[in-house]
């Protein structure tokens, strides 16, 4: 495997640094929406049953947060393009909730890569990369942040 | 009609929240392949194998099948919103990826109220969260900050 210098590691990081492609429009699917809110265990019938979205005050039915992982791996660029390391690890994630996605909107992501930095693993140099993704409805408004951190090891 | 047994949370108010109030513990699984299986279903993304084949994930050095860090901790969010009730309004949600998930463990997803507050007329409560397993161990640090509804509001 090439061996990089610290200040390599380091150009390959601040590189990353920046916008990530262009934003990406996707709809919400009401058979998504079943889908996920099953996979994680939420019967809320806010999830199912437009009646009982409605009844609760929303526009139709609601996708659970957890849909928002359906952007990350299918609208969004999520692979760090960098040569040191072996293997990139997911550490963390930070959510801030706005709106909600209702069955029907149209919910376009962006991507940006807020911070990159090196640090000293406790088995060697560790990449440190924080994503950030927005989810923005039809109507412009702000449905979700998320923050993702990724590890280089 | 889709079989699911829809279940309403319930309503949890502000007043009905002490900070260090605990949950009860909601215990998951064992979790399965089939769990992660309809996960990537949920999130229409297959790329990481050695999440679903155990083939691939001991001929990149891992133990077996390592459970996604999102899929679990979605199942813990999915768990805060049932704790708090439906009327809260979620407005953050972090998670670390600190453990391993593998199939057969089981997760036993924590909460407590670290701190209720009123601010510019609303109420919030922030959690304390954890997944653990059967050994003890926490896979999952997180933590919630969500806005109640009050009593009588």
């Amino acid at each position: 495997m090439t061996e990089f210098s610290q200040a390599e590691m380091e150009r390959q990081l601040a590189a990353l640094i920046g916008p990530v492609g262009e934003p990406v429009s996707m709809a919400v699917e009401l058979g998504a929406v079943r889908r996920m809110a099953v996979a994680v265990d939420d019967f809320d019938p806010i999830h199912y049953d437009e009646a009982a979205a409605h009844k609760r005050g929303f526009r139709g039915i609601v996708a659970p947060w957890p849909l928002l992982w359906s952007w990350f791996f299918n609208c969004t660029e999520y692979h760090l393009d960098i040569e040191f390391g072996k293997a990139t690890v997911h550490g963390q994630d930070e959510y801030e909730f706005r709106e909600p996605l209702i069955v029907g909107d149209v919910i376009t992501v962006t991507t940006t890569i807020m911070a990159a930095r090196l640090k000293q693993g406790r088995t060697g140099p560790l990449g440190q990369v924080e994503a950030e993704r927005r989810f923005t409805n039809q109507h412009g408004q702000l449905c979700a942040v998320l923050k993702t951190t990724l590890f280089r090891r | 009609m889709f079989k699911v047994n829809m279940v309403e949370p319930p309503v949890v108010y502000f007043e009905d929240l002490a900070e260090g109030h605990e949950f009860p513990t909601v215990t998951k699984g064992p979790m399965m392949v089939g769990h992660q299986v309809r996960w990537a279903g949920a999130c229409d993304n297959y790329e990481s194998e050695f999440h679903h084949d155990e083939h691939v994930a001991k001929a990149a050095g891992l133990p077996g099948i390592l459970l996604s860090g999102p899929l679990m901790a979605s199942l813990l969010l999915t768990t805060v919103t049932q704790w708090l009730g439906r009327d809260a309004r979620l407005v953050r949600f972090f998670d670390q990826n600190r453990g391993a998930t593998m199939p057969r463990d089981t997760a036993l997803m924590n909460g407590r109220v670290k701190r209720k507050y009123l601010e510019s007329g609303k109420a919030f409560v922030e959690l304390d969260l954890s997944i653990t397993n059967q050994r003890s161990e926490v896979t999952t640090p997180g933590s919630a900050l969500a806005e109640m509804p009050r009593r009588g509001g």
